[in-house]
Order: structure tokens, then C-alpha cells, then sequence
């Protein structure tokens, strides 16, 4: 669970040795001892008391079981596709890019590509910025133990979990499809796009988008799970539409319906989750502004509400989050 | 229990003629690359190797995968 502390309540958890990630603004990051943590910056949270802007507050959490090993290491945009055969045999990882950086432009796009991703558990978040704050401020990551604050590198905490327990990753979208909508497919992979061929024919996105969809969420159907792409600007031109995920090529999207209460279901889908292990929650800036969660608890759900959060893959507008579970041998 | 890996129904499930929807997140990530690199033309060295990855995954989480393997498997 992650709770939202003072920089001294956090300072005195690094010195006392607690292996650490934290969520807050880069001036409290800075501050703090070196340790075995990793941080990034971020401004919304959904803590202990509900939702809140973090203002002069961190965004703690506690490692599950604090005398398991671990490794941070600091990846560059050639060493990414190190990280699940860096990752420890049995064990889980803990990833935050700096948004619109190389590494997460990268990773977003190329992730999937990478040897034994998908056997290896990763969650984390996309390093943010106040999206109401200052338009200079730059969204960092930072390494603990050395006290290096970057916006050119991906931040990983590996930790080793023994052979009775194993991680695993999970989703919640509340979006649904809109089945009448168009259907969009992008034939490059690329967290930018100025073409699509949509219902069949190919044509430039911005101007489809400006007359049908300013605004929209773009959803696809990955057997069975939804997975959603942000659109974070439409020019007024033929130039680039760009996201705040990846949009893969062949996949096809659609637009979200709008006739479903989706700040309700959000709150009604965590409820039904208090009392299970969530160890860690990563949720989208997009949810804690679209359903309104200041001051709004989230069932087992805190953590950070960032850029995007990392279910292996980067996504949008979904609370990914991990569980940690006994291993039991059946016949 | 997994099927050997040269059971044909792990082509099959590469190749999509073996359809059913997972409940386990990574295995939909990993079906979709798949079936996205497939239709990119794959070479049958690159078919191989996606049984093996399949295979590999299947092998780790088999645990995990109960319903997953009865849903693909019987």
C-alpha cells in the first residue's frame, strides 16, 4: 500500500534502511538521503485518505517484505531490452520513465519486442509533471543509492521473491468499445501518427479526429482485455497527432462509448477488490482527473496517477497493479 | 499438464487457428505480439521460435494457467 508522507516521515523510513520507491515533486526527491530507493516525479496520488494533489507530500511504498533482495539499476535507451534478463529468476521489477523521453518513447513502442518480457512481472509508472503546474518543469527519475536525478534514463528496482511466492500483473480498464464507432489501424507503431487507415481508407488522422473525436480515448480488444491509448494533442494540419501511449500497427481501434458511467464503475470495480493482496497500484492521471478522485479512496488502489502506467507495456487510462501470491503445488 | 512442444496445437495457437481469450494478462500481451509478427510475413525459423516463446511461457506459469490450459488444451 502506499501512503503519503511528509519529506520527513520519508526521510526517516530511507534511514532506516527501508528499500523504497517514491512518487512526488523532484525538489522533495532531491532532498532525501541516499538509500535504497527510486523515485519519480509526480503530482496526483490516491493515498491512504483518498485521492490528492501532492503539494509538499511524497507518495511512499514500501517494498513487499523488506529483507528480500534487490537490484536498482539505471537504464539507458540501448540497455532496455536488458531488463527482464536482468530481472531476478523469480522475482518481479519496478520501472518509471520520464515521460517524452527517449527511454519511454522507446520502450513504449518496442517493449513487446523484448526477450522473456512477458515472463518476467514489471509495473511501474510514466514520470509525470503537475499538468496544471509550470510548463518548464521537466519530469525526472532518480536513482536512490547514488542520488543521480535524470530525465534521460529509466529508473529499476529488481527484487527477488523466493520460490513459495510469485508476482503477477493485472489491469483494470473501465472503458468499453464503442462497436458502431470507426475503426482505426495504424500500419507504424509510434507514440506519433499522421495517418491511419480508418474504416478501411487510408487518410490523414488529424483532421478525422478534429471533425469526429476531439477528445476521444482510442480503445483496442487484446483478447478479451481492453487495452486504451490517450491522444494528447490533434494539430489543426495534416502534421502528427500524438499519444500518450503507443499505438501498435495491425491492431485495430476503435473510440470509447460514452453512455457508460465510468466514475462509477471505477469505484465499484475497486471496491470489490478490499481485503485482496494489492501489493502495488499505479493509476492514469486521466482517471484521477476524468472521475473526479480528490479525496476519493480506491479500494486497495494507492499509488501514483502519472503519464501512464506499466503493466509490461505502457498504457493509458487503466490502474495496473501487482499481486503477490503463495505458490501451491497441486497434484 | 502442458502438451510436448512438438504437439501440433502450439502451431495451431501461433497461428491463430487454436483461438480462445486467456484470463492471464502477460499470456494476451504475448499472443498479440505473436499473431502481430505473423502477419508481418514470418519466416518459418520465426514461427519456431514463437512456439518455443509460447512453450517457454506455458512452462513457467503453468501453475497459474490452469484455466487457461483447459480452455486451450481440452
Amino acid at each position: 500500500m502506499s501512503i503519503i508522507l511528509t519529506l520527513a516521515e520519508t526521510e526517516a523510513l530511507v534511514r532506516a534502511g527501508k528499500k523504497l520507491f517514491i512518487a512526488g515533486e523532484a525538489d522533495l526527491l532531491r532532498r532525501l538521503p541516499k538509500g535504497q530507493w527510486i523515485g519519480g516525479t509526480a503530482s496526483h496520488f490516491v493515498g491512504q485518505d483518498g485521492g490528492v494533489c501532492g503539494a509538499g507530500k511524497l507518495c511512499v511504498q514500501e517494498i513487499w517484505k523488506q529483507d528480500y533482495n534487490i537490484s536498482i539499476r539505471v537504464y539507458g535507451v540501448d540497455d532496455l531490452p536488458k531488463i527482464p534478463n536482468d530481472a531476478f529468476g523469480n522475482g518481479y521489477s519496478i520501472i518509471f520513465l520520464p515521460f517524452h523521453s527517449p527511454v519511454h518513447l522507446k520502450y513504449a513502442t518496442d517493449v513487446p519486442e523484448y526477450e522473456n518480457i512477458f515472463l518476467h512481472p514489471i509495473v511501474g509508472f510514466v514520470a509525470s509533471v503537475d499538468p496544471f503546474g509550470p510548463k518548464d518543469v521537466i519530469p525526472m527519475v532518480i536513482n536512490g543509492m547514488t542520488g543521480e536525478m535524470t530525465s534521460e534514463c529509466a529508473m529499476v528496482m529488481h527484487v527477488e521473491l523466493p520460490p513459495t511466492e510469485i508476482a503477477k500483473v493485472g489491469i483494470i480498464n473501465v472503458y468499453e468499445i464503442d462497436p458502431n464507432g470507426p475503426t482505426i489501424v495504424f500500419e507504424k507503431t509510434g507514440v506519433t501518427a499522421n495517418e491511419a487507415i480508418i474504416n478501411g481508407v487510408r487518410q490523414p488522422l488529424a483532421p478525422f479526429l478534429k471533425a469526429e473525436a476531439p477528445g476521444e480515448i482510442l480503445i483496442a480488444d487484446y483478447m478479451g482485455t481492453n487495452i486504451n491509448v490517450d491522444i494528447q494533442h490533434v494539430p489543426d494540419d495534416e502534421s502528427e497527432v500524438s499519444f500518450y501511449g503507443p499505438v501498435f500497427r495491425g491492431i485495430h481501434y476503435r473510440f470509447i462509448r460514452h453512455d457508460v458511467d465510468y466514475s462509477q464503475k471505477i469505484r465499484n470495480q475497486a471496491q470489490q477488490w478490499n481485503g485482496k493482496n494489492v501489493v502495488y497500484a499505479f493509476n492514469c492521471i486521466s482517471n484521477y482527473l476524468n472521475f473526479k478522485l480528490e479525496g476519493e479512496k480506491l479500494g486497495p488502489f494507492t499509488g501514483p496517477c502519472t503519464f501512464g502506467e506499466v503493466a509490461y507495456q505502457i498504457l493509458n487510462g487503466t490502474l495496473a497493479y501487482m499481486l503477490i501470491e503463495p505458490v501451491t503445488h497441486h497434484e | 499438464m502442458i502438451p510436448p512442444k512438438t504437439d501440433p496445437r502450439w502451431r495451431a495457437m501461433v497461428e491463430g487457428r487454436l483461438v480462445f481469450e486467456p484470463s492471464f494478462l502477460a499470456l494476451k500481451f504475448l499472443l498479440q505480439r505473436i499473431h502481430i509478427r505473423l502477419h508481418s510475413n514470418a519466416q518459418e525459423v520465426q514461427i519456431d521460435e514463437m512456439v518455443n516463446d509460447l512453450y517457454s511461457f506455458f512452462e513457467k506459469y503453468e501453475r497459474f494457467l490452469s484455466d487457461d490450459i483447459k480452455r486451450a488444451f481440452f
